[in-house]
C-alpha cells in the first residue's frame, strides 16, 4: 500500500496553516524570548481524570475496533481543542494597566487602580484572575472577574505592598483563566512595564527624634508659640486670640489693635547619615534608613529646614515637600559605602 | 434563571442522558429504566425542596452493598461486564439523586452518565447512539462552564459564595448551543482522521438477528407467504458509480435440486475453499461482460449465507475465506450474528458465464417429484400443449415462463385445497399463488420436458432509496425463482412470477429519508475502517490536485486573457477568503478601520513596540517621542502631526524623506544600541 497520497493529501493545506502560525507579526511591545511560551498551560485535577479517561477510551477504542467508542474518543479531544478555542478567546486582547499612587513607602500597603480593557469589539472575557507578575519583595492582591463584556472597561482596586525600598521593575500582569470547563489552567503574561521607587518606610512617631537627641516636646511648643519676636501690629479681626490685644495702640487708636509675630521657621537641621554596613547586618542597615527618613519626616511636619548628608553626598538644608521627596529618593537608593556600623544622627548647627 | 435552576436544570438533563443511553444498552432491562425513571422524578420533587433524605455517609454503604451485587449480577445473571456495568451504574446514578449536596455530588453523577454513554457505545449500533451522544456533548458542555464559573466565584469570593450575577441569560444558552455545535462538527471530523490501527471488522454486535426464511436445508412450500408482509430490513445494497438500476437485480442466496411434493431440499451439502485472486479477491468464476460492483452491508441474519446478484464473479472482504457449493450459493466461514460488510462483483446477463458442468451433475436436476400416476399424466398433458412447437430447450423454456405469467393469478393468500398436493392444486384448481409455487410449478415442468432445473431462494431488486442511493432490501422482497440448464449456454435465470409479484410497494419519502440515514450511519461510521480512511485520504488527495490544478489552469487563461466563467471552487474560495477578512474586521476589535492615523506613524510605533516602548493612552504623540528621546521619532512625530492635524499634503519629496527616517529608526533598533529604551532607563 502506498503511503504517499495520505501523506500529500493534506500538505497543502498543513503548509498554509504553519506560514498562518509563523507569519503572526509580533503584537504589542512584548519583548518575548522565543523560548517562552506564549501562552502557560497547566493540568487541573479534574483535567488529568478526563485525560486519564482519554487514554483509557483510546485504547478500548484501538483494542476492540468499535467505532463508536471512537466516536466518545473524537469527542473527549473535541472537548479539549474547544476548551483550548474558548480559553484563548476569553484570554486574548485582554490588556491590563495599573495607576500607582504618586509615593510609595516600603511596608505600607498602597492602593493601585487596575484597568482591565478587553479589546475585542464583541466577545466576552469570562473568569480570569489578573495577578501582578511575581516580583522580589512585593506583594500583591489578584484581581477576579467573572465577566467582562466585549469593548468593556473595568477599573478595579488592589492592594499592593512593597517589602523593599529602592526601584522597583514592574514586568507586567499574569493572566490565568480555567474558562471554560475547568480542565486546564491557562496564562498569558501581558506586558505592562513600569518602574516605581519605593520610599523607605516612614514612622511618623517621635521615636526616632528621641532617640537622636532631640526633644520634640519641646519643639512642639515651640511651634505652638509661633516666636517671639514682634513683627508688626494690624486691626484686631474676629478670632483673634484677646491675649494679643496690644492694648496700648488700642488705646492710642481708638481701635482694637492685635499684635503679629514672626514666623518661627528657621530652625535649621541636617540628618546625618553613615551609610556603612557589615556583612550580614542588612537588616540594621535597613533599619537606619527607615530611621533616617522617619527624622527627616518629622523634622520636616515641625518646620525645620532640613539637610541630609550621608558618606557618598550631601544635601544642602532647605524647606518645602520637593526637597522632603528628594532627600527620600536618595535614602530609597542608597547603598552601603563600605564596612562598619550605620549612624544615624542629627545636628542644629 | 438563578444559578440553582440552572444546576438542577443541567443536572436532570444529564440523567436524561443517561437513562437514554442506558436504554440503548438492549439487555440493561426495562425494569432497570423504569426504576431510573421513576427515581429520577421522585428526586426531582425531593430536590426542588431541598430535602435530602439519604445521609450522605450511607450512600458510601448503599454503593458497596450494589456493587457487591453488581458481581452478583454479572456472575450470574447478565454474563456481560457492559450490561451489568449499565445497571449498576444506573441505580447508583438514581441513588446518588438523593444525596445531591455538593459539587462533588454533581461531578461523581456526570461521570456515571459518562459510563454509562460508553457502555451504550460498547454494545449498541444503533443511529440513535450519535443522538444520545449529540445530547451529552451539549450537556457537558453546559455542566461543566456552570460548574467551572461557580466554583472559580467561590473561590475568589468567600464572602458571597453564591453567585447571583445573571452571567446565565439567553445569549449564554445560545453559546452554549453554538459551542456544542461546534463540538459536534470537530468530533465527527476528528473521528474521520484518527488513525486506525485494527482491522476494522472486529465489532461487538448484540443487535438481534433476522430470521431469514427460505435459506436453511429445507424449504417448506407456503413459507415465503407471510414473510412478503414483512418490512424488516435484511440488507442494503450500494452499487458504486450507478443510479437506479434499469431492471430486477435478482440477489441469488440458495439453490434447492430436489422437489419431495412438499417441500424443496438440498440432497448434497459439500463446500469447498473459494480461491483467492491477484488482489485478495475470492474468485468464484470468470468475470463476463457486464460487471456491476455492489456494497453490500448485511443485516445481522442467521444464517451464513451471503447474497450476491446473479451471477456474482468475485467476493472482496475482510473475511478469512468463503465457501462455495456445487449449486453457485456462497457461505462465510460461520455464522457472523452480526452486520458484515462485504464487495461482490456480478455480471449480470441471464445466463451464468459458461463453466463445464459435466452429465453427472446434471441428472440430479431432472428428477422430477414423486407424484400420482393421473397427476403425472395430467401435468404431462398441460407441458405438451405448452411446448407445443418449440423445438429447442430455450424457447421451451421461456415458453413454459410466459405461460405460467399469463395464466396465474398472484396472490399472497391463495385458496388451498387440502386433499390436493399443492403443486396440482397451483396448476389446476386454485390457479393462484406466489412466487414459490410458480417456480416451483416452472421447475416441474422443465423437469418433465427434459430440461435441467432448480429453485433458487433469494431477494429482489428492493427499494430504491434516492436520499442515499442504494437499494434497501427488505424480508418483504424474498423471491424465489429457477434457473435452468440451457445446453451450450449454461444455467439461466427465469421468473415465471408475474411482475407485480416483484415489484416492490410504495413508501413514504419520510421512511425513506430516515431509513437513508440509518444506513449511512452504519455505512460510515459503525463500519468505518482503515481501508475507508485510505479511501478518504486518496479522495482528498485527488480532489486538491485537480483543485491546485484548476487554480493553475485559471491563472494561465486568465493571462491569455480567457475570460471564462470561474471555476467554482475559485469563487468558493473568494467567497472564502473575503468572509474570513469581514469576519476579522468584525470580530477584531483593536484594529479601527476608520483610524485616520497615517501608516507611517504606525510603522514607526510597530518598531518601538517591537523594542518594548509602547505608547500610554494617556501619552500625546509629542510626549511619547519626548519619552523615546530619539531624534527620529521626533522628526517622525513632527512630520505626522502636520499631516494630521495641520492639514498638510504631504509630497514625494516628503515620502523619501519618512521612508529614509523609518530606515535609519530600524537599523538603529536592530543594532540595540542608542535604544530609547536604554536611554530611559539611564536616566
Amino acid at each position: 500500500m502506498s503511503l504517499r497520497p495520505a501523506i500529500s493529501a493534506p500538505l497543502p493545506w498543513l503548509t498554509a496553516l504553519a506560514g498562518r502560525f509563523l507569519s503572526r507579526p509580533a503584537k504589542t511591545g512584548k519583548r518575548r524570548s522565543f523560548l517562552r511560551l506564549p501562552r502557560i498551560l497547566e493540568f487541573t485535577r479534574e483535567g488529568k481524570w478526563f485525560t486519564a479517561g482519554l487514554f483509557v477510551i483510546g485504547i478500548a477504542a484501538v483494542n476492540t475496533g468499535n467505532n463508536l467508542l471512537y466516536l466518545v474518543l473524537a469527542m473527549l479531544l473535541s472537548l479539549i481543542i474547544i476548551s483550548g478555542i474558548m480559553s484563548e478567546t476569553t484570554l486574548r486582547h485582554l490588556r491590563v494597566e495599573r495607576s500607582l499612587p504618586a509615593t510609595v513607602f516600603r511596608g505600607v500597603p498602597v492602593t493601585v487602580r487596575l484597568t482591565v480593557v478587553n479589546g475585542k469589539r464583541r466577545l466576552s472575557s469570562y473568569s480570569f484572575t489578573v495577578k501582578e507578575e511575581e516580583l522580589d519583595g512585593l506583594e500583591t492582591e489578584g484581581l477576579y472577574l467573572l465577566e467582562l463584556g466585549g469593548s468593556e472597561k473595568v477599573v478595579r482596586t488592589s492592594r499592593y505592598t512593597f517589602g523593599r525600598r529602592g526601584e522597583h521593575r514592574l514586568r507586567g500582569f499574569y493572566v490565568e483563566t480555567r474558562f471554560p470547563f475547568g480542565l486546564f489552567k491557562k496564562g498569558k503574561e501581558e506586558v505592562c512595564e513600569e518602574t516605581v521607587l519605593v520610599y523607605p518606610n516612614v514612622k511618623a512617631s517621635t521615636e526616632p527624634l528621641r532617640a537622636a537627641g532631640i526633644n520634640a516636646g519641646e519643639l512642639e511648643t515651640n511651634r505652638k508659640g509661633t516666636g517671639i519676636q514682634l513683627y508688626g501690629l494690624r486691626d484686631y479681626t474676629l478670632g483673634d486670640d484677646s491675649r494679643y490685644i496690644h492694648w496700648k495702640s488700642t488705646a492710642r487708636a481708638a481701635r482694637t489693635i492685635a499684635k503679629e509675630f514672626e514666623q518661627e521657621n528657621d530652625r535649621t537641621a541636617v540628618v546625618e547619615f553613615e551609610n556603612l554596613c557589615n556583612e550580614g547586618e542588612e537588616k540594621e542597615f535597613e533599619e537606619r534608613v527607615d530611621e533616617a527618613a522617619s527624622i527627616l519626616w518629622r523634622l520636616m511636619e515641625l518646620n525645620y529646614r532640613v539637610g541630609l548628608k550621608t558618606l557618598s553626598d550631601t544635601i544642602a538644608p532647605a524647606a518645602g515637600r520637593d526637597h522632603l521627596y528628594r532627600m527620600l529618593h536618595r535614602l530609597a537608593l542608597i547603598e552601603p559605602a563600605g564596612g562598619g556600623r550605620p549612624v544615624v544622627r542629627v545636628r542644629e548647627p | 434563571m438563578n444559578l440553582r435552576a440552572y444546576r438542577t436544570a443541567v443536572t436532570y438533563f444529564m440523567v436524561a442522558v443517561g437513562i437514554m443511553s442506558v436504554a440503548l444498552v438492549k439487555e440493561a432491562g426495562t425494569p432497570v429504566l423504569a426504576f431510573a425513571v421513576s427515581g429520577a422524578l421522585g428526586s426531582y420533587l425531593l430536590n426542588r425542596r431541598r430535602i435530602h433524605v439519604l445521609p450522605s455517609y450511607l450512600w458510601n454503604i448503599l454503593a458497596a452493598v450494589i456493587l457487591a451485587l453488581f458481581a452478583l449480577d454479572y456472575a450470574f445473571l447478565s454474563g456481560t461486564l457492559i450490561v451489568s456495568a449499565a445497571r449498576f451504574s444506573t441505580v447508583l446514578l438514581v441513588l446518588k439523586l438523593f444525596d445531591l449536596r455538593s459539587r462533588r455530588d454533581h461531578l461523581l453523577l456526570f461521570t456515571l452518565v459518562f459510563f454509562q454513554m460508553i457502555a451504550a457505545a460498547a454494545s449498541t449500533v444503533s443511529p440513535l447512539f450519535f443522538i444520545v451522544l449529540s445530547l451529552f456533548i451539549m450537556g457537558s458542555i453546559w455542566a461543566m462552564i456552570i460548574f467551572n464559573l461557580e466554583r472559580d466565584w467561590e473561590a475568589h469570593n468567600p464572602s458571597r459564595p453564591v453567585l447571583t450575577r445573571p452571567v446565565f441569560g439567553p445569549s449564554f444558552a445560545l453559546g452554549t448551543v453554538i459551542l456544542a455545535l461546534a463540538s459536534i462538527v470537530l468530533t465527527l471530523s476528528l473521528f474521520f482522521i484518527i488513525p486506525r490501527l485494527g482491522a476494522g471488522f472486529l465489532n461487538n454486535d448484540t443487535a438481534d438477528t433476522v430470521k431469514v426464511l427460505g435459506f436453511s436445508e429445507r424449504v417448506d412450500l407456503g413459507i415465503m407467504g407471510p414473510v412478503k408482509k414483512d418490512p424488516t430490513v435484511v440488507m442494503r445494497v450500494e452499487l458504486p458509480g450507478r443510479s437506479r438500476p434499469p431492471r430486477p437485480i435478482y440477489f441469488r442466496g440458495m439453490a434447492y435440486d430436489y422437489y419431495d411434493g412438499r417441500s424443496w431440499l438440498r440432497t448434497s451439502d459439500t463446500r469447498k475453499a473459494l480461491p483467492r485472486g491477484p488482489e485478495g479477491e475470492f474468485r468464484i468464476r470468470e468475470r463476463g461482460r457486464s460487471r456491476l460492483e455492489q456494497i453490500i452491508l448485511l443485516e445481522p441474519l442467521d444464517t451464513d449465507l451471503i447474497f450476491a446478484a446473479s451471477f456474482g464473479t468475485s467476493v472482496a472482504a475482510d473475511f478469512s475465506y468463503v465457501l462455495t457449493d456445487d449449486s453457485g450459493s456462497l457461505y462465510l466461514p460461520t455464522t457472523p450474528y452480526s452486520r458484515v460488510e462485504y464487495r461482490v462483483y456480478s455480471d449480470i446477463t441471464p445466463f451464468e458465464p459458461v463453466q463445464k458442468v459435466d452429465s453427472r451433475t446434471l441428472e440430479k436436476y431432472l428428477v422430477p417429484p414423486p407424484m400420482k400416476k393421473n397427476t403425472e399424466k395430467r401435468i404431462r398433458r398441460l407441458l405438451v400443449s405448452i411446448i407445443k412447437g418449440r423445438k429447442t430447450p430455450l424457447s421451451r423454456a421461456a415458453a413454459i415462463e410466459s405461460y405460467l405469467r399469463a395464466n396465474y393469478r398472484y396472490t399472497l393468500n391463495p385458496a388451498t385445497n387440502p386433499s390436493k398436493s399443492s403443486l396440482e392444486d397451483f396448476l389446476f384448481y386454485s390457479k393462484e399463488g406466489y412466487c414459490e409455487h410458480y417456480a416451483t410449478a416452472m421447475a416441474v415442468l422443465l423437469r418433465m420436458a427434459g430440461i435441467p432445473s432448480r429453485l433458487v431462494t433469494g431477494f429482489v431488486q428492493g427499494l430504491w432509496n434516492d436520499f442515499g442511493n442504494y437499494l434497501l432490501v427488505r424480508q418483504q422482497d424474498a423471491h424465489s425463482w429457477v434457473e435452468a440448464y440451457i445446453p451450450g449456454r449454461g444455467w439461466m435465470t427465469f421468473d415465471p412470477t408475474p411482475p407485480e409479484g416483484t415489484s416492490p410497494p410504495e413508501t413514504s419519502a419520510l421512511s425513506m429519508y430516515l431509513d437513508s440515514l440509518k444506513w449511512r450511519w452504519t455505512r460510515h461510521i459503525v463500519h468505518y475502517s482503515f481501508g475507508d480512511q485510505k479511501e478518504l485520504a486518496l479522495a482528498l488527495d485527488e480532489r486538491t490536485r485537480r483543485f491546485l490544478g484548476s487554480i493553475k489552469r485559471s491563472i494561465k487563461e486568465a493571462g491569455r486573457g480567457d475570460h471564462k466563467m470561474a471555476d467554482p471552487l475559485l469563487l468558493l474560495l473568494a467567497a472564502l477568503v473575503l468572509t474570513t477578512v469581514l469576519a476579522k474586521r468584525m470580530f477584531s476589535g483593536r484594529k479601527n478601520s476608520l483610524s485616520k492615523t497615517s501608516g507611517f506613524y504606525l510603522e514607526m510605533l510597530h518598531i518601538l513596540e517591537k523594542r518594548g516602548l509602547t505608547r500610554r493612552d494617556s501619552e500625546t504623540p509629542m510626549e511619547f517621542a519626548g519619552r523615546t528621546a530619539d531624534p527620529v521619532v521626533k522628526k517622525l512625530t513632527r512630520i505626522f502631526q502636520l499631516e494630521r492635524y495641520g492639514g498638510a499634503r504631504l509630497g514625494s519629496e516628503d515620502l523619501k524623506r519618512i521612508k529614509a527616517l523609518l530606515k535609519e529608526l530600524k537599523e538603529t533598533y536592530k543594532k540595540g544600541k542608542g535604544s530609547g529604551l536604554a536611554r530611559e532607563r539611564a536616566k
